[in-house]
């Protein structure tokens, strides 16, 4: 109906049952098979060779007699196949559990990267998975969220960065980041190296793993202070500040070497910084060839030119010629 | 004031008529075309009608299929997408959508609702279905269908526990006060709790009270617990009387519930779904009928017939009258009586009679814009209906012929609204806004 503009986000809930996330996996797994399977329940080859005295040919849709460990589903779905076949598939969580399913079934994947050694390490693991389970790793496409504040200077982005925060001052910054972290006040020194082991989330809790994982990710690879901590990360996604040029900047980095495949925009105030980047920040981008001028393609899933065929051979294609130009997701929060 | 007829449009398919996407100059693709629903519903509501109705099935419809196959019904949207887009072209018409309270969470179906309340401005409506089509369990991890009584059993707690929701919050709970920081007022939020016998929902719904405090309920249940289910929380009702009498009888039946379940008579609508074909003359109609249920297949058609007699036509001569002395069975004999009246009534042969019951077999006005007014006169004169929900046959020519020929004749006689008079669906329906039963006015 809306021609495929559609991407279906799927998160595994977060049931209040006593389930650990390794066992919710399966059942998300199974259900987008079953999805997947539903929306092939038509055969749009067919289409086209209707008789005129007939609305549809019956051998077009079949059955897809799920019997599965959750699910047992017959079909088909009573809505024909859609232009983009089926939906872009969408999926955020960083566990193990939530690794597997954007392995299996994810296109788009939301995720907190905060540095470059951290997102190629997380890159390897997911389409290192994707590959052990036959899929295309090409068809994957990371796209961490980015928090752009943007300032005429840097000591101004600084500023905004403290203001929106809600936390007033660096000073302000700071006593957050203890707080938040679970860290003595007393004993706090914002300018001594962070130790990695300290931030690692427990993976069986069952709140979000992978928002915590950034952080621990973060200071495993970069030495850093609690103080150039708090200028890495807000609303635990990837922070960048300064003039419009230094923004841009940034955000090129990770892309350029495919650290990330896009980002997912999370502007701290809406409309207003949404108006900004996109007053600001992508024209810079458009000038540097790295972001389309106009939507390439109807469907999203022509804007994220995934491979068709699973098969295809994609180390071919990942030379830098083939990627695709830099994607600006739908703002959206999480 | 006198009374006044309400209209809703069946849309869901498009047309109930099987034959519909075959009528000369109709539409086709109707069901699965955006382009042509949105045309439509805007022509709807520029004839001011009251809602655009989206039926729903779990399933594609339980025919065989020889007979699905050329059947346009087969695929339609799913109703949330459609009317949530439907809600951004339109401002006044109600957008009702069918859920089912078998297959469905009531925490799902509360949000949902809630969600196109708002986005329309208070214009939804839930049409209350315990879903009759068998398949639809077997899409649902069941190989049964769940029995009649208790789907009803537990469509009634469905609804309290929907409804119980949707009061979650106060209406005066947001408060949004930017001085003080506060967005909402925890003391004007409740926690449903629910522990019954089918569901355990705690609550409370994450979305504000709904603009009509509660979306329209509406039913089209006609057995004994669906017409009971209709008096005890039904606001309007979809119902499928054969004619004038039965309807009447009907009209009685579920209002006369009312006053034992609490509940004034006069805050539930009756509208019939009827099939609409208009023309010129009386005869031209007519004709435009048989026309439409002369592009039924032989072969669905004949099925369809079978089924109605209890007894296998497929041996009948197609151009012959209807053979005497078909065997009664117990089974159908209501059904059977049925189809003799008919094949006597209209003198048709077995081709047009099977047509008939493989096209469409509800009741059906049929003439020009005058007798059709006449009639629909009548039928809220001596109570029989509210008004009706308008059935196609074909379109968009025969939704035209509604909107453009037979609403002004109503409007003429003063029997349908010139214009909205409110917003929200509620009140072009004449509904009251009900209170929020936690958070008393
Ligand atoms: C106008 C009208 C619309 C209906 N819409 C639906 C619908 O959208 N989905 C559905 O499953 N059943 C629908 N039904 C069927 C009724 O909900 C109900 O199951 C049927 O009338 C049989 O009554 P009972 O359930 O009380 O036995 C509709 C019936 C009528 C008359």
């Amino acid at each position: 109906m809306d021609y495929g503009r559609i991407g279906s986000c799927c998160k595994i809930a977060h049931r209040c049952r006593s389930l650990v996330n390794f066992t919710v996996s399966p059942r998300a797994i199974e259900f987008l098979d079953v999805a997947k399977k539903l929306w092939a329940s038509w055969d749009p080859r067919r289409e086209g060779e209707v008789p005129p005295d007939r609305f549809w040919d019956a051998s077009s849709a079949r059955t897809i007699d799920h019997e599965g460990q959750f699910f047992h589903v017959r079909g088909p779905l009573n809505v024909p196949r859609s232009p983009q076949g089926h939906p872009v598939i969408a999926q955020a969580g960083a566990s193990e559990g939530g690794i597997e399913l954007a392995a299996r079934h994810g296109e788009i994947i939301y995720c907190n990267i905060l540095s470059r050694p951290a997102g190629q390490a997380f890159t390897k693991k997911v389409k290192g998975k994707a590959i052990e389970v036959g899929r295309d790793p090409f068809a994957i496409r990371i796209v961490p969220g980015l928090v752009a504040i943007i300032g005429e200077t840097r000591e101004e982005a600084l500023r905004k960065h403290e203001l929106f925060s809600g936390t007033g001052s660096e000073d302000g910054l700071l006593a957050r980041f203890a707080k938040e972290n679970g860290i003595d006040p007393a004993t706090f020194d914002p300018d001594a190296v962070l130790e990695a082991e300290r931030f690692v989330p427990d993976q069986n809790r069952q709140w979000a793993v992978g928002m915590g994982l950034g952080l621990s990710d973060l200071l495993t690879h970069e030495k850093l202070t609690a103080r150039q901590a708090v200028r890495r990360s807000e609303g635990h996604h990837r922070l960048v500040l300064g003039t419009p040029e230094e923004v841009a900047d940034q955000i090129i980095d990770l892309w350029q070497d495919g650290t990330v495949d896009g980002y997912t925009l999370q502007p701290p105030r809406a409309p207003d910084d949404i108006e900004e980047f996109v007053e600001k920040v992508v024209p810079i981008l458009q000038d540097r060839g790295v972001y389309p001028r106009e939507y390439e393609g109807r469907t999203i899933r022509d804007r994220y030119p995934f491979p068709t065929r699973i098969e295809q051979d994609w180390r071919d294609r990942t030379d830098r010629n083939e990627r695709c130009p830099l994607q600006g997701s739908l703002p959206v929060s999480i | 004031m006198s009374k006044t007829l309400h209209l809703t449009a069946f849309m869901r398919p498009v047309s109930l008529h099987t034959g519909a996407w075959r009528y000369p100059g109709a539409y086709a693709d109707a069901n699965f075309n955006f382009g042509h629903l949105k045309s439509f519903i805007q022509k709807l509501e520029r004839a001011k009608f009251d809602a655009f109705f989206m039926a729903d099935h779990l399933a594609v419809l339980n025919m065989p299929v020889e007979a699905l196959k050329r059947s346009h019904t087969v695929t339609s949207f799913e109703p949330f997408t459609l009317l949530s887009a439907l809600a951004a072209v339109t401002d006044k018409i109600g957008l009702a959508a069918t859920a089912s309270t078998t297959f469905d969470e009531p925490y799902h179906v509360a949000r949902r609702f809630a969600s196109l309340d708002h986005i329309s401005g208070g214009r939804a409506a839930w049409n209350i279905v315990t879903t009759s089509n068998p398949d639809a369990a077997r899409n649902f991890g069941l190989s049964e269908h769940v029995e009649h009584g208790e789907r009803y059993q537990r469509a009634r707690e469905f609804f309290d526990v929907v409804t119980g929701l949707w009061d979650s919050f106060a209406d005066d709970a947001i408060i949004r006060d930017q001085e003080s920081g506060i967005f909402f007022d925890p003391e004007k939020l409740h926690v449903l709790d629910h522990k019954g016998e089918e569901f355990s929902v705690r609550g409370p719904l994450n979305i504000a009270r709904p603009v009509q405090g509660w979306p329209v309920i509406v039913q089209a249940g006609q057995s004994e617990p669906g017409k009971q289910l209709a008096a005890e929380t039904a606001e309007l009702v979809f119902a499928a009387p054969r004619d004038l009498a039965t309807a009447k009888a009907l009209y009685a039946d579920i209002k006369g519930r009312m006053p034992a379940a609490g509940r004034n008579p006069a805050h539930l609508k009756i509208l019939p779904a009827a099939m609409i074909v208009i023309g010129d003359s009386v005869d031209e109609a007519k004709a435009k009928r048989a026309h439409l249920d002369s592009l039924v297949h032989y072969d669905s058609a004949i099925a369809s017939l079978s089924i109605a007699l209890g007894h296998d036509a497929s041996g009948f001569d197609p151009d012959a009258p209807l053979p005497d002395n078909i065997p009664d069975t117990n089974a159908s004999k209501s059904g059977r009586a049925q189809v003799l009246r008919l094949a006597e009534q209209e003198k048709l042969t077995v081709r047009q009679l099977a047509q008939r019951y493989g096209g469409y077999a509800g009741l059906a006005l049929i003439g020009t814009p005058k007798t059709i007014a006449d009639e629909m006169e009548t039928w809220l004169n001596e109570e029989a209906s509210d008004g009706f929900t308008c059935v196609f046959p074909f379109l968009p020519q025969g939704l035209d012929d509604v909107t453009e020929k037979l609403v002004p004749e109503l409007q003429r006689r003063g029997l349908f609204r010139k214009d909205y008079e409110g917003s929200t669906l509620r009140e072009h329906l004449g509904l009251s806004r009900p209170a929020n039963r936690f958070f008393p006015a």
